[in-house]
């Protein structure tokens, strides 16, 4: 399981990176290996707004279909478009090629409020 | 995510739980949901073998000099028609006609029947042929569930997989022929049946035995490429070929007319339980048919999900995921019998049906039954 230290985390299993004065979120390692193989994503449009804590999109795999919570708000300014065509990406790449959006932050303080790369691991082992 | 404290565990939990599966709750036990990745043991299954535990099926024995005539009144395929070391998919219904089990009948010999049915199931079926069954002389009823193992290889290397280990022709015996030998010493009945429409075994064994032999099938398939399945290829499988599923297509509120199983009533036998109400039925027509879809827009439609045909709901998707052999959504449900397929495929291609999910209309299109079928070898 792989948990990268240049991100932060949610207890939904979503991930933030800083990048360029906006953020780019995803769902984690440990998220994608709990759906198992991801066939569907259904992600907002450009422009649109997301709130924290709130869906934003769903992915869905063979199995199952889940939702995806917005780790922080703001206003979308980037949506990944590849991963709607090739999904299954979500399983090889979920911290990198997997994005799936990058957003302009409404409330940049909101940022404190994410688990540290510590916090999230020590939150997936007790969850399991 | 954590399961229930409730669940049972199959004589193989420890097996499994050793090859790192990831466990679900289904008809009461603890199963393996998938060991790797869903689509890997689905496509081991299509095109090698995959090994499932499905312990959580049940076996009901019927024995006494009058198993047949027992079994002719609860089941509603033609029992009679059946030889010793030969099974038969049948039904079990209640007198409405709705569909108290699906079942796979094995005739041992003319006084010794047993069925393998659902694990969901398995507790009412036993209560119903106890009740309906209580006045026929030394009919012996017993539910045998907690005391084997049911082992299923699927997949087309099965035979040579098998083979391998074990003594009697498996080349000889045929679909829905079943047999008892001995592997390694273990007694086991081995019929070629299965629930993934590929060639396969599903084996009885005494719990005790199990560990044992799962073991020795993995160990023997493995130049073969086999793979430990779980309950989510075993459903998707299932799904691709359109075979119902006890408690999805299938419960007391649907009959078998309606879920298109036709084909396995007799009404030519004597009488049976559900007879008359199915006779009625055949007279008066059904209410719903199960059909089967294939998206045509993005997503996939679960169950629940409303089907719509002219912005009018006309029913409901009882089963859906994404085929992984077909790299498409797909789909069985119910929809209204005045809306249901028309002979001509080509018509139905033109109608504008939809199914709604989270609140969006899909397009979908009817198709027919198997949505996947096997390449001829060449």
């Amino acid at each position: 399981m792989e948990f990268p230290d240049n991100v932060k985390y949610t207890k939904e299993h979503e991930w933030v990176r800083e990048e360029d004065g906006a953020v780019v979120i995803g769902i984690t390692d440990y998220a994608q290996d709990s759906l198992g193989d991801v066939v569907y994503v259904e992600l907002p449009e450009e422009g649109s707004t997301v709130t924290r804590e709130e869906t934003y999109g769903v992915v869905e795999s063979v199995k199952a279909v889940s939702d995806l919570y917005a780790p922080v708000s703001g206003t979308v300014l980037e949506v990944n478009e590849a991963i709607v065509d090739s999904p299954e990406v979500i399983n090889d790449e979920p911290y990198g090629e997997a994005w799936m959006l990058k957003i302009e932050l409404s409330d940049s303080s909101e940022l404190g409020d994410l688990l540290s790369v510590d916090e999230y691991k020590k939150f997936v082992e007790e969850e399991n | 995510m954590s399961a229930s404290k409730k669940l049972r565990k199959t004589s193989l939990f420890e097996v499994h739980k050793a090859s790192g599966a990831r466990f679900t709750g289904f008809a009461g036990f603890e199963l393996p949901a998938r060991y790797t990745e869903l689509k890997a043991e689905h496509r081991a299954v299509r095109e090698r073998a995959g090994l499932f535990d499905v312990s959580h099926m049940g076996v009901i024995s019927l024995e006494g000099d009058l198993a047949l005539q027992a079994t002719q009144l609860v089941t509603t395929n033609d029992a009679s028609k059946l030889k010793d070391g030969k099974c038969q998919y049948t039904l079990i219904c209640n007198e409405s006609g709705g569909v108290i089990d699906d079942t796979v009948l094995y005739r041992i010999n003319k006084e010794s029947y047993f069925f393998c049915v659902n694990g969901s199931s398995k507790d009412k079926v036993f209560l119903w042929f106890r009740e309906k069954l209580k006045d026929l002389k030394n009919l012996v009823v017993t539910d045998k569930s907690s005391e084997l193992a049911l082992i299923a290889l699927q997949g087309p290397l099965s035979e040579r997989i098998l083979q391998k280990i074990c003594k009697a022709d498996l080349s000889e015996l045929k679909y829905y022929s079943f047999t008892s030998t001995t592997l390694d010493g273990v007694e086991v009945i081995i019929s070629r049946t299965g629930y993934t429409g590929e060639d396969g075994f599903e084996l009885y064994l005494p719990n005790d035995s199990a560990k044992g032999v799962w073991e020795m099938i993995m160990a023997s398939g493995k130049e073969f490429g086999i793979l430990p399945a779980g309950l989510g290829a075993r459903d998707t499988l299932r799904q691709e070929m359109g075979f119902p599923l006890y408690g999805q297509e299938l419960d007391e509120e649907t009959s078998p007319l309606e879920a298109s199983l036709k084909k396995f009533v007799s009404f030519k036998k004597g009488d049976f339980f559900g007879k008359s109400a199915l006779e009625k039925e055949l007279r008066e027509g059904v209410k719903k048919r199960l059909i089967a879809i294939e998206l045509i827009d993005s997503g996939i439609a679960r169950a629940g999900a409303n089907i719509l045909e002219d912005g009018k709901v006309i029913g409901k998707v009882t089963s859906g995921t994404f085929s992984p052999t077909l790299e498409r959504a797909i789909a069985l449900g119910y929809i209204d019998n005045d809306r249901a397929s028309s002979k001509s495929p080509d018509k139905d291609k033109e109608r504008k049906i939809s199914v709604e999910i989270r609140g969006k209309t899909r397009r979908v299109v009817l198709v027919k039954r198997p949505f996947y079928k096997k390449p001829k070898a060449s």
